[in-house]
């Protein structure tokens, strides 16, 4: 069990004039037993940061202390950590048992019994028993990735590190995965770093997700609070599906208005708002339909896309097209005029040049459920 | 930000005992290791005694008046060039190679595709004989060049030990002069050449045709491609860029052959199929004019770079590179 | 699309259509057999006819076309032995042995620094061990026989084989490279992770995974260094007899017996034989290492 921390971390690849920033001014702590996610587009310095943490990369600039101790010289086998990777990694030419006996063998004194008997009691609790004396060539994708997964816990590591495990799996084993992977690591209580690109996961899975974007850490929360209270624009946009949308606007007077849209300036955000352009964010899921010529903005619907419970809607309202997303089945036509209706409380005005939110939701709605523990603001 | 919890002390961790404290030692070896000189050490050192060293070598020895028989050396400067380029015998020399060399590689290129194809087809076809006729075509180029000049040597011979002329005779015609006829030398060498040569080309087009996509026939088929307009539009296009490296590769070995020719007609009769390599090496290691044989060696080198450099030309592979 | 006007075609025409696509094909086939029959005349017959010319007495050496002598002896293999050819063979053996280890040797550690570091010049050493690979040794053969004698390299098993290794390392270094480039990063990274340094990773981790690529370099050099002459002719002339490989000795064996076909043709088969076995038996790795080698370079 353990704290992990990142102070004001820096990875820079390459020298001189090519230098590139991977990693910029980094600061996170996960607190013992966390699952933090680690989630950003491609390139945004996510897997990086996993890469030091683990000892695979040095580190340019800042501190990485694991239970207090500071670990940017430490080999990763001194480190007591453990990683998953994302295409498994799995040695081919031993088998599953030896996979997982491999570390315990050239970073411990455990003798072959005591190792073998810790190889099947993970074997036994990731219920891969019957796997230990295949190759990986002879197993599948998901097995593949119990035994990866085997390869950490036996090591029984203060923090377990995690590289888009995932990804490579199909959909439907990918969702079982999930529950699994938070279930497990729900038993061991071991903290957690789980680095991916998809939102899904790490709205789902995580204690407390870390946005990153070109290096940068754009918010650190849990997921609900970043879904509801983005802290800026990348944030809002990245997090939920559909995306957000945002829309130009310019204050005049009490009302915001831009393409189309004649919107009061919400209540919460009237004091703070002095210039005269933002970036108007409203969630497709936070929109309604309603008669053409009443509500924010009128337009024509463009595409419906059914999916069975809801529906994606895009309207077009001129110079953009808004994506509005409706319970039930297909209740609009293409070509069709409707009004669009932004709840007042739910939009989010960010700083055009910047994207910081200047305007966003008050709190977290208490009546959505959540079965997460929910950590105090 | 969350607040700091203590950090209570891990029994399950505690259980291991580790041994990951090996400090200094791993240390040492970890950093050594971690440099890639270590590991490039070995590999630099041969390759700078046995490659660069004799290349910057040949180069200077070119300059000067070296000699296996005299201790001391002087440099001549381009003296050895300009003697070299005024001989008769290097003249005929560089004649006789590119005429070897021109004529191997069109060869070898042509027997070697055609094979390939032939081969490429069978297989595709399910055919039997393929594998066959592939292990026994590579036969031919794994036997040393030293002993297939010998073989051809036999098969050539101007009695009737040799089967070619002892056939003709039965046939009722004169002995041909394989060897000792200046031009009939020169086509028995290239011939001799491409026995042993074409194996390459032929894997290396059966190796490119097999990566041609069979989606990419049957594409060409819907669009109501012959099988000759599919050769001619699907399979040559694919095979450019192993045509530019067996290219570059025949025309390597053709500039440079020795063993078989060495074997076969030792250069003669007189100089008529004396090419390059081998006058370099008679010149240093018979005569002993190790700098005349030097600026031959750097004279053959220059050549094959630049028709290579010239390949790159004309395949224009700017863009696979 | 061509394509659905293509589909559209009545029965009837697609029958006719397909008799004639079956006639051609016939003759493809046909002609392919011939290629065949063609291509294993030409590159069998010498081998056949060297062959049959070694069974034979001296005298029948004039007579007879036919491939199998009528009187067949193993007079010339007597001779040939007794002049010492399998001593040759020793000799050749000893030195491609101790080339092919030196080789993978030298070779592995630096395919795996090439494939795992990003250094400073990395891609400057890389096309330079190209650029050496399409140099033919026979362009330096002779500043390389001053070094050897300087060295005192010459005359000696050893020194060859060290020459062989020097001489054999940018190809074989390019091939293995290309093999370790196709084993993932990852297995690296968890073999870190597992705790391994680099050379328990190497040692442990890529080995086995990279072993068909070694396997490919071994198999190839073999063939390589076992039929090598130039070199071998020119560092081992002047010793003495004993010390010849095979391919020198079956040479000057030529021009000692000048007239003595059958000694000559046997001598050329003893040469030859071991080496085809080999080749045959493992052609499959041997194609692999010319053409993956040759299409990465």
């Amino acid at each position: 069990m353990a704290q992990l921390e990142l102070n004001s971390l820096e990875k820079r690849f390459g020298g001189g004039d090519e230098q590139v920033e991977a990693v910029s001014e980094l600061s996170l702590s996960v607190i013992d037993g966390e699952f933090l996610v680690l989630v950003g587009p491609s390139g945004c310095g996510k897997s990086t940061t996993l890469n030091c943490v683990a000892g695979l990369e040095s580190v340019t600039d800042g501190e990485i202390r694991i239970d207090g101790e500071v670990v940017n010289d430490k080999r990763p086998e001194e480190r007591n950590i453990a990683m998953v990777f994302q295409s498994y990694a799995l040695y081919p030419h031993m088998t599953a048992a030896q996979n997982m006996e491999f570390g315990l063998k050239m970073t411990t004194g455990l003798s072959k019994g005591e190792r073998r008997e810790k190889v099947e009691s993970t074997a036994e609790l990731l219920d891969i028993s019957e796997l230990l004396d295949k190759k990986p060539k002879s197993l599948s994708g998901g097995q593949k990735q119990r035994v990866a997964l085997g390869r950490a816990i036996v090591r029984d590591p203060a923090v377990f590190l995690m590289d888009e495990p995932l990804s490579n799996l199909d959909a439907s084993l990918r969702s079982t995965m999930r529950t699994e992977i938070q279930q497990l690591q729900d038993d061991l209580d071991v903290t957690t770093v789980y680095v991916t690109h998809d939102q899904t996961e790490a709205m789902t899975m995580a204690d407390r997700i870390a946005i990153l974007y070109d290096g940068e850490l754009q918010q650190v929360g849990q997921p609900l609070e970043c879904y509801y209270r983005p802290e800026n624009r990348f944030v809002a946009e990245f997090i939920g599906e559909p995306a957000m949308n945002t829309l130009p606007v310019e204050r005049r007077g009490d009302r915001l208005v831009g393409s189309g849209v004649d919107f009061p300036v919400p209540d919460r955000a009237s004091g703070g708002l002095s210039r005269g352009q933002f970036t108007l964010g409203i969630r497709p899921e936070a929109i309604s339909l309603v008669e053409p010529n009443t509500g924010a903005v009128t337009g024509a619907v463009e595409v419906v896309e059914p999916l069975g419970e809801s529906s994606h809607v895009y309207v077009d309202i001129g110079d953009s097209t808004v994506t509005v997303k409706t319970e039930g089945p297909k209740s609009v036509d293409r070509g069709q005029r409707v009004g669009i209706d932004f709840p007042e409380d739910r939009v989010h005005l960010f700083d055009p040049d910047s994207g910081v939110a200047v305007a966003r939701r008050a709190s977290i709605p208490n009546e959505r459920p959540s079965d997460r523990t929910a950590l105090t603001d | 930000m969350a607040t700091e919890r203590t950090i209570e002390d891990s029994s399950l961790g505690g259980r291991i005992r580790r041994t990951v404290s090996r400090s200094t030692v791993g240390d040492i070896v970890d950093r050594v290791v971690s440099r890639p000189l270590f590991w490039l050490l070995p590999a630099v050192l041969f390759i700078a005694v046995f490659q660069l060293y004799p290349m910057f070598e040949v180069f200077r020895m070119s300059l000067t008046d070296a000699s296996q028989l005299t201790q001391g050396e002087s440099y001549v400067w381009l003296e050895n060039y300009r003697q070299l380029f005024n001989s008769e015998r290097f003249r005929s020399t560089l004649s006789v190679t590119a005429i070897y060399s021109a004529s191997s590689i069109i060869l070898q290129l042509a027997l070697g595709l055609g094979l390939a194809v032939a081969i490429d087809y069978g297989v595709r076809r399910g055919l039997r004989g393929p594998l066959v006729t592939r292990v026994v075509v590579l036969s031919a180029w794994i036997i040393p060049g030293i002993i297939i000049g010998l073989v051809w040597k036999i098969m050539l011979l101007e009695t009737n030990v040799g089967v070619l002329n002892n056939g003709l005779g039965q046939l009722g015609l004169d002995i041909v002069p394989f060897r000792s006829d200046p031009d009939m030398a020169v086509i028995s060498v290239i011939i001799a050449g491409a026995w042993r040569g074409t194996a390459f080309s032929m894997i290396m087009f059966y190796a490119g045709l097999k990566r041609v996509p069979d989606q990419l026939y049957r594409a060409a088929k819907v669009d109501g491609a012959g099988p000759l307009a599919r050769f001619r539009h699907v399979t040559l296009p694919q095979l450019k860029p192993v045509m530019f490296v067996v290219t570059i590769l025949v025309t390597i070995y053709s500039l440079n052959s020795f063993d078989l020719i060495f074997a076969l007609t030792d250069g003669g009769p007189g100089r008529a199929t004396e090419v390059i390599a081998l006058a370099m090496y008679k010149t240093g290691f018979d005569s002993y004019q190790m700098g005349l044989a030097s600026a031959t060696a750097v004279v053959l080198l220059v050549i094959t770079l630049t028709i290579t450099a010239v390949y790159f030309v004309v395949f224009d592979v700017s863009e696979e590179i | 699309m061509a394509g659905s006007t293509d589909t559209d075609t009545t029965p009837d025409s697609t029958r006719s259509r397909l008799s004639g696509s079956q006639i051609r094909l016939y003759f493809y086939d046909a002609a392919t057999y011939l290629v065949y029959a063609l291509a294993a005349a030409f590159f069998m017959f010498p081998v056949l006819w060297v062959i049959s010319l070694s069974l034979r007495t001296e005298g029948a050496v004039y007579s007879a076309l036919n491939l199998i002598p009528s009187d067949p002896t193993l007079d010339a293999y007597r001779t040939v032995i007794d002049s010492g050819i399998l001593g040759w063979m020793r000799n050749t053996l000893v030195v491609t042995v101790v080339s092919v280890l030196g080789i993978i040797l030298v070779t592995t550690p630096a395919a795996y620094a090439f494939s795992r570091f990003r250094f400073r010049g990395r891609r400057t050493l890389l096309l330079a061990v190209l650029g050496f690979q399409m140099i033919s040794p026979i362009v330096i053969v002779l500043p390389l026989y001053d070094i050897m004698r300087t060295l005192g390299l010459t005359e000696s098993h050893a020194g060859l084989a060290l020459l062989y290794i020097g001489l054999q390392i940018p190809f074989s270094l390019w091939l293995l490279k290309g093999y370790f480039d196709t084993i993932p990063t990852a297995l690296d990274k968890a073999a870190r992770i597992d705790g391994c340094n680099r050379l328990q990773t190497l040692r442990y981790v890529l080995l086995r995974p990279v072993m068909p690529g070694i396997a490919v370099v071994a198999i190839f050099n073999f063939v390589l260094t076992w039929s090598e002459f130039v070199m071998a002719y020119t560092m081992l002339g002047p010793a003495g007899q004993d010390e010849y490989t095979l391919s020198m000795g079956i040479y000057l064996f030529d021009t000692q017996l000048a007239t003595q076909w059958t000694n000559i043709a046997a001598a050329a088969v003893i040469g030859v034989v071991p080496i085809i076995l080999f080749f045959v038996a493992l052609q499959r790795y041997f194609v692999r290492g010319l053409t993956d080698g040759a299409v990465k370079g």
